[in-house]
């Protein structure tokens, strides 16, 4: 461009972005329950056995997060009504068409997981009578015999699962990514690299949560926190942070360096508009401090109290900085008007059907079911399985 | 594999194979008939789309009956659709109609010219016509008040001002006597004609 | 960015590197047969259901009637549009035109015209009345004497030849008629705003009246009757052009043919079927 122009955006741009806070939501849940099924499949498959306190909290956090993960969706939709046509009619030429199937398989895939991780407890609380056991009945599926031989085969699907569920699990959040990254129209989004952030990130803001969870379940149920199972969390969070933050950067430098045409409106937006949530609350606060309070805290030295309060503070700044980067990539990158010559105007709505009051309606609701099933299931029982 | 061991996997199997049937059934039953029929769309979103109700009068409209306007229109302005100075003319269209329907052959129709005609053409002849940047410089524009002063109009404080010089169906003619453009128009609006026909491109804003 | 080009009414938009003539043809089955394959595959099973997607497409010699009013056969009609923004005097009666026939509500737009204005000092500012009747002469005057020179630019979907919206529509909601002419189902839309993000022109909204994707469809409806757009025909200085690209005796073929034609954003490959006299760099 020979000459700097000055603000304009397109007509259609001036009533603002298309996809609110309940896009914002969306990836951020899935990105909870791939997470949180990394720390389940580093137990079951990879044999991280210092994980086993949370194993099968994981698998239900996961679960709970997973049945949710629609619900933006829907109250995004302008025609909720016709959201099964994704599934009855999907476009395959479209990044989001396959959502239904792999939403539907990783659900599926989840719930048969914990109905048979759980299967020996379910069956042992199915035998009395009441409504309680009522409900194990239907857990068990109605089969209420256990023998050696069922527990084998049972630990078998367990195994298969589980190892199933990793590449599902970066299917489900790698795909979250190229419905963004996958849109040439949007130099903010447009890059192959936005699918292996989002996983990143995804896996970060997982166990970062597992991390809070397992600290606050323990000390309302006035049981000592295990460090050896606490320090290896905080050992993967703090690698896969660095994961995810040196792609993040990388993305960024590799923009600003080559400083093409759109560069002139992206430093803009990164400086200006994204100042706050993305150099501040993403970068310092979300990355830059957890990055050092993790690595001390998984360090030998640390003591274990020490530990439970860095991991604890780290984990809740990374799963602020994951919403942040949630928000800089959905929001920060509407603000880009297609003109390239101005930004559009980001008002956050409160109330309404997109408004915040209602996704953090939306936000505590696999909260309450995670809470229901832990009341459910054993879900701090060490799993006596061995893979 | 089946076994009584393996009972509740199969049960589990069941369960979803039956989900599975559901879903297909219930798709089947949504599916629109037409869908796929040219496309992954469906089709009778086409028959849909064409025969949505064409609204603003068109120069075809127009042209059924004053095919001879045609002719009559300078060089200049014959890319000027009717409907810019005159309207939509809806209702002078449906009057047509129904008097058309109701003469006998060979009789001379005469239809319901109201609000047919512009009472302040200033503002539509200026709305294409101000000066302004981002005009082209061969497009003709005049600064109004330097205008007025440069050629000095009988009646400068008049709406139809324009036509004190100009025919606006031709621009380059000068305004001869005898036919008097001027006045006709004038007489043959009716107040209520004002706003529609101050509104001047595509006929009456809404 | 010109690499369009109008040689024997064939469409060659874009198209430098394959042969000039048949291509959309030859490139269009070939996708068609990719993308049956994959069908096949997936949904092999479904056929067998007896679920009434994916038959057999007809492809039946129609008669079309073309923006002329003149009835074509034989070969296929492919629609086009061109804007000379050379003869465009920002009266914004297309607008205005579009908004009533389209009933598109306030602050959405099928069309709009921007103005961009080179001044002296070295800066180019860019504007839109989008609001009274649209004309320009509503907005602040600017002083003829601070700028090198300015022009106006209509904008409007570019009903491209590779559309990214139709490719992310999740649920076929928006598609292409065998003319080229890119419509949404506003029945079948889900209302996702997929397509509003994809597309890189600012053409597509949520119409907040049928809560669906809208856009900007030619006026289907008046040009399957032979009529022009509304845009085009209220158009006073003959801005607009709108025809059958296909054929090399329409009046947007000639235009096409005799000048230098720009599309938008042309480095991002869709190929718009909405092309440009006298655009500058600065125009996106």
């Amino acid at each position: 461009m020979t000459h700097q122009a000055a603000e304009f955006i397109f007509p259609n741009d001036m009533s603002g972005v298309a996809w609110t806070v309940m896009i914002v939501l969306y990836p951020y849940i899935t990105g909870l329950v791939a997470g949180a099924f990394v720390v389940a499949a580093l137990y079951h498959v990879f044999g991280r056995k210092e994980l086993a306190p949370v194993a099968r909290f994981a698998l239900a956090a996961s679960f709970s997060f997973c049945a949710f993960a629609t619900l933006p969706l829907l109250l995004h939709l302008h025609q909720p009504q016709r959201a099964f046509f994704i599934m009855f009619m999907p476009n395959f030429t479209s990044a989001m068409a396959g959502f239904g199937f792999i939403y539907s398989f990783y659900l599926t895939l989840l719930a048969v997981e914990i109905l048979l991780v759980f299967r020996s407890d379910i069956v042992a609380m199915a035998a009395g009578t009441g409504i309680k056991s009522l409900l194990y009945k239907v857990l068990s599926l109605g089969v209420l015999r256990e023998t050696a031989k069922s527990k084998q085969i049972d630990a078998k699907w367990i195994h298969a699962l589980s190892v199933i569920g990793i590449p599902a699990a970066c299917v489900l959040h790698g795909y979250v990514g190229f419905i963004f990254g996958g849109i040439k129209a949007n130099p903010w989004w447009s890059t192959a690299l936005m699918p292996v952030i989002f996983l990143a990130s995804a896996i970060v803001s997982g166990i970062a949560m597992l991390i809070v969870l397992y600290v606050v379940y323990s000390k309302v149920r006035g049981v000592k926190v295990d460090d050896e199972c606490l320090r290896s969390m905080m050992k993967t969070l703090w690698l896969f942070l660095i994961l995810a933050v040196t792609l993040e950067s990388l993305e960024l430098l590799n923009m600003a360096y080559e400083a093409g045409e759109e560069w002139h409106i992206l430093s803009r937006l990164v400086t200006e508009k994204l100042r706050f949530t993305f150099l501040y609350v993403q970068l310092i606060i979300g990355s830059a401090i957890p990055f050092v309070l993790l690595l001390i805290g998984w360090m030998k030295k640390t003591s274990p109290r020490t530990r439970i309060t860095l991991g604890t503070i780290s984990g809740l700044l990374v799963l602020v900085q994951v919403l942040a980067m949630r928000f800089n990539v959905v929001i920060g990158g509407q603000m880009l008007s297609k003109s390239f010559r101005g930004f559009v105007q980001y008002v956050p709505e409160w109330y309404g059907r997109e408004g915040i009051l209602v996704a953090m309606g939306v936000f505590t609701l696999p909260f309450i079911l995670l809470i229901a099933v832990t009341q459910i299931l054993p879900v701090w029982k060490i799993d006596a399985h061995d893979h | 594999m089946f076994s009584r061991d393996t009972l509740h996997l199969w049960i589990l199997a069941g369960a979803l194979a039956l989900v599975g049937v559901g879903f297909f059934t219930v798709r089947g039953l949504t599916i629109p008939p037409s869908f796929g029929q040219f496309g992954h769309y469906r089709g009778a979103a086409l028959q849909t789309a064409t025969d949505k109700e064409r609204k603003l009068t068109t120069r075809g409209d127009c042209a059924a009956c004053h095919e001879t306007l045609k002719h009559e229109m300078g060089k200049s302005h014959a890319a000027v659709h009717c409907i810019e100075c005159h309207g939509e003319g809806k209702d002078h269209m449906t009057a047509c109609k129904t008097a058309k329907a109701a003469a006998k052959p060979g009789d001379k129709v005469s239809c319901d010219k109201t609000n047919l005609m512009p009472t302040d053409i200033k503002s539509i002849c200026l709305h294409c016509h101000q000066q302004m940047v981002g005009r082209a410089t061969k497009h003709p524009q005049i600064n109004f008040p330097e205008h007025m002063k440069d050629n000095d109009p009988k009646d400068p404080k008049s709406p139809m001002v324009c036509m004190q010089c100009h025919v606006p169906h031709d621009p380059s003619e000068e305004p001869s006597d005898d036919k008097d453009d001027e006045a006709k128009p004038a007489e043959a609006a009716t107040p209520t004609a004002a706003p529609a026909a101050a509104t001047p491109a595509a006929g009456g804003a809404e | 960015m010109s690499c369009c080009d109008n040689k024997g009414g064939k469409d060659t938009c874009c198209e430098t590197k394959e042969a000039p003539v048949g291509l959309l043809d030859a490139n269009e089955s070939r996708r068609e047969f990719i993308w049956d394959a994959v069908k096949n595959f997936t949904f092999g099973a479904l056929t067998l259901t007896a679920i009434p997607i994916f038959v057999e497409k007809a492809d039946a010699e129609e008669v079309h009637t073309n923006s002329d009013g003149k009835e074509v056969k034989g070969h296929t009609v492919l629609f086009g549009y061109l804007v000379d923004t050379t003869k465009c005097i920002g009266c914004g009666g297309c607008m205005l035109a579009c908004k009533k026939e389209n009933d598109v509500p306030d602050g959405e737009f099928r069309t709009w015209v921007e103005r961009y204005v080179y001044y002296k000092d070295g800066s180019v500012r860019v504007d839109a009345n989008t609001k009274g009747t649209f004309a320009f002469t509503e907005l602040p005057p600017i002083d003829p004497k601070e700028v090198d020179k300015a022009f106006f630019v209509p904008k409007l979907c570019n009903h491209c030849l590779d559309t990214p919206c139709i490719q992310v529509c999740p649920v076929g909601a928006s598609y292409k008629t065998k003319e080229g002419v890119v419509l949404v189902d506003y029945e079948q839309c889900i209302g996702c705003a997929y397509c509003v993000q994809a597309c890189p022109f600012g053409t597509r909204f949520i119409n907040t009246k049928t809560n669906t994707a809208d856009k900007c469809t030619w006026c289907y409806h008046r040009i399957q009757h032979g009529e022009k757009p509304a845009c085009v025909d209220v158009c006073p200085t003959g801005t607009r052009t709108f025809g059958d690209i296909n054929d090399p005796e329409s009046e947007i073929s000639k235009t096409l043919a005799a000048n230098r034609i720009d599309v938008l954003k042309s480095y991002l490959g869709t190929r718009p079927k909405t092309r440009y006299i006298g655009l500058t760099a600065e125009v996106v």
